[in-house]
């Protein structure tokens, strides 16, 4: 057995590979857009639209994520409501990461001093404008390196869909693993490109936090 | 007759159970110095917050230049809540001043001065940097226009923030203990900016525990204590024999306390 055995199947591991990226980005989009909205409504929304959200919020916290794709997959069409894998994967992905990404956000919201809020509003700028130009600019840095490690996880999860056949990089692997019979290389390979990604992702948003916070004093380390 | 500034007529202020403004009448008229004294606790800073409007007194109205803040007043005499955009243009005819100076880090000094006079009275940048410059000029920060609020020293940020409040070209001031979160030797750059203004004849309400200052740079001093108005006198005739046992009581013990530490400005000469 050699790493040779591997290189016809490379073709198909790297599509495996963009699968995942594609479901990821797709998830992370509709995840943060979904736990902006989830704020928004447990921020201005009334007493029931509040309940709601946090309702939600528990049954998910409380559930494996496993467990809500399988809901998902195979409870949810027992009720006529039906979707093709990839579709389960991202609605799975989305609905188990946005409760995170939205305390994330409520978290960077609320480490905007309100004095910088009382400030503005003294100025007569409106609501709307204190938001999109003093408080989102900053909670946008605070929020990075919390969301940066919930969007890790949405990344690792992808592999889970595998379980519904979605072919992702995980399981396109298993599959490239049952006609090389070489799993210690083929695990080895992808394992290593998986790293690798999240790394480059990681350092992207540390870069990307120091762009945005580069207002904010340098702490030396002594 | 005097124009008023802003006057507050029979303003409470309740939180939850506990009234911590009861019934406050008071009327500023343009080009008056106030220097609001009193014990911590006893309102000072809710009437400031009831004056402005960031936070709307439970009872009593405000009015700004003879207008209703905050409230609208249809032609039958009935009230409702005023608009947020009306409101908001209310605020920036008033300049408040904070103890924790509140500056918007992500900005530049510049940014900050600039932010209110482009954003809401719709100067055009280039216009709008002028005036920050000249104002910058008068508090003496011009060097420091291009830098971040996280690289300046609390009396330079406290000077930043009161040139911010400026640029907006205010009716009034109201400054919530300016100097009361600065190290003792910064105080003294801080109050001479608003010494400098209370020459100019700017209305100004100044919240403070500054004795000096009020004595001196002060045309009025109003003493509170347990959410009421206890005295509202000359600064002479509140200095030298204060009407009420309680401003006595207040004066002495803060007397003793300047004599133990000194004034904040003696440090500076
Ligand atoms: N947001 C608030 N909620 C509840 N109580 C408050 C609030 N703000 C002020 N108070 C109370 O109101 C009283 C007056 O406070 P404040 O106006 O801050 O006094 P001062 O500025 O004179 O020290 C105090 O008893 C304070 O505890
Ligand atoms: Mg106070």
């Amino acid at each position: 057995m050699d790493w040779s055995d591997i290189i016809p199947y490379l073709p198909d591991l790297a599509r495996g590979f963009l699968k995942s990226i594609e479901i990821a980005l797709l998830s992370a989009a509709t995840a943060l857009v979904t736990a902006l909205l989830l704020t928004l409504a447990s921020a201005t929304g009334n007493a029931i639209v509040r309940a709601i959200v946090a309702a939600y919020t528990e049954i998910i916290l409380g559930l494996p994520i496993l467990v809500l794709l399988y809901v998902i997959y195979f409870v949810l069409p027992k009720f006529g409501v039906r979707f093709d894998e990839t579709t389960a994967g991202v609605l799975t992905l989305t609905l188990y990461y946005s409760p995170y990404l939205a305390e994330a956000i409520r978290g960077a919201v609320a480490a905007v001093p309100v004095g910088q809020v009382e400030a503005a509003r003294m100025i007569g700028l409106g609501e709307l404008s204190i938001l999109a130009r003093i408080v989102v600019p900053q909670a946008l840095a605070l929020m990075i390196p919390s969301a940066t490690g919930i969007l890790i996880g949405l990344v690792k999860d992808t592999a889970i869909l595998s379980v519904i056949s979605v072919e992702e990089f995980a399981y396109v692997t298993k599959q490239v693993v049952s006609h090389t019979y070489a799993p210690f290389e083929t695990w080895t390979l992808v394992a290593a490109v998986y790293w690798v990604t999240l790394a480059l992702f990681e350092t992207l948003m540390r870069g990307l936090e120091r762009r945005l916070s580069r207002f904010r004093p340098k702490v030396e380390f002594h | 007759m005097p124009v008023s500034a802003i006057r507050a007529e029979g303003v409470s202020m309740d939180f939850g159970s506990l009234r911590v403004l009861h019934g406050i009448n008071v009327d500023v008229s343009e080009g008056e110095v106030v220097a609001v004294l009193g014990p911590s606790g006893s309102g000072k800073s809710t009437l400031l917050r009831c004056l402005s409007w960031l936070t709307p007194p439970t009872e009593g109205a405000v009015y700004l230049q003879g207008e209703r803040l905050g409230v609208a007043v249809a032609p039958d005499g009935r009230q409702s809540r005023l608009s947020a955009a009306k409101l908001a243009r209310q605020r920036s005819r008033i300049g408040m001043v904070f103890q924790s100076f509140n500056l918007w880090p992500h900005l530049t000094v510049l940014g900050n001065i600039t932010e209110g006079p482009v954003q809401v009275l719709g100067l055009r940048p280039g216009e709008a940097r002028e005036r920050a410059m000249t104002i910058l000029e008068t508090v003496g920060l011009a060097a420091k226009a291009s830098a971040y609020p996280a690289t300046l020293s609390g009396g330079q940020q406290q000077r930043v923030a009161i040139a911010r409040a400026l640029a907006m070209q205010p009716e009034l001031l109201l400054f919530d203990e300016p100097t009361s979160s600065l190290d003792p030797e910064l105080v003294g750059e801080v109050l001479d900016v608003i010494e400098l203004l209370a020459a100019r004849r700017t209305t100004m309400v100044v919240v403070t525990h500054e004795i000096a200052f009020a004595s001196e740079a002060a045309t009025r001093v109003i003493f509170m204590d347990g959410g009421r108005i206890v005295e509202d006198t000359l600064p002479a005739t509140f200095f030298r024999d204060p009407a009420e046992e309680r401003s006595r009581r207040f004066l002495e013990r803060t007397l003793r306390r300047y004599a133990q530490f000194g004034s904040h400005r003696s440090a500076e000469g």
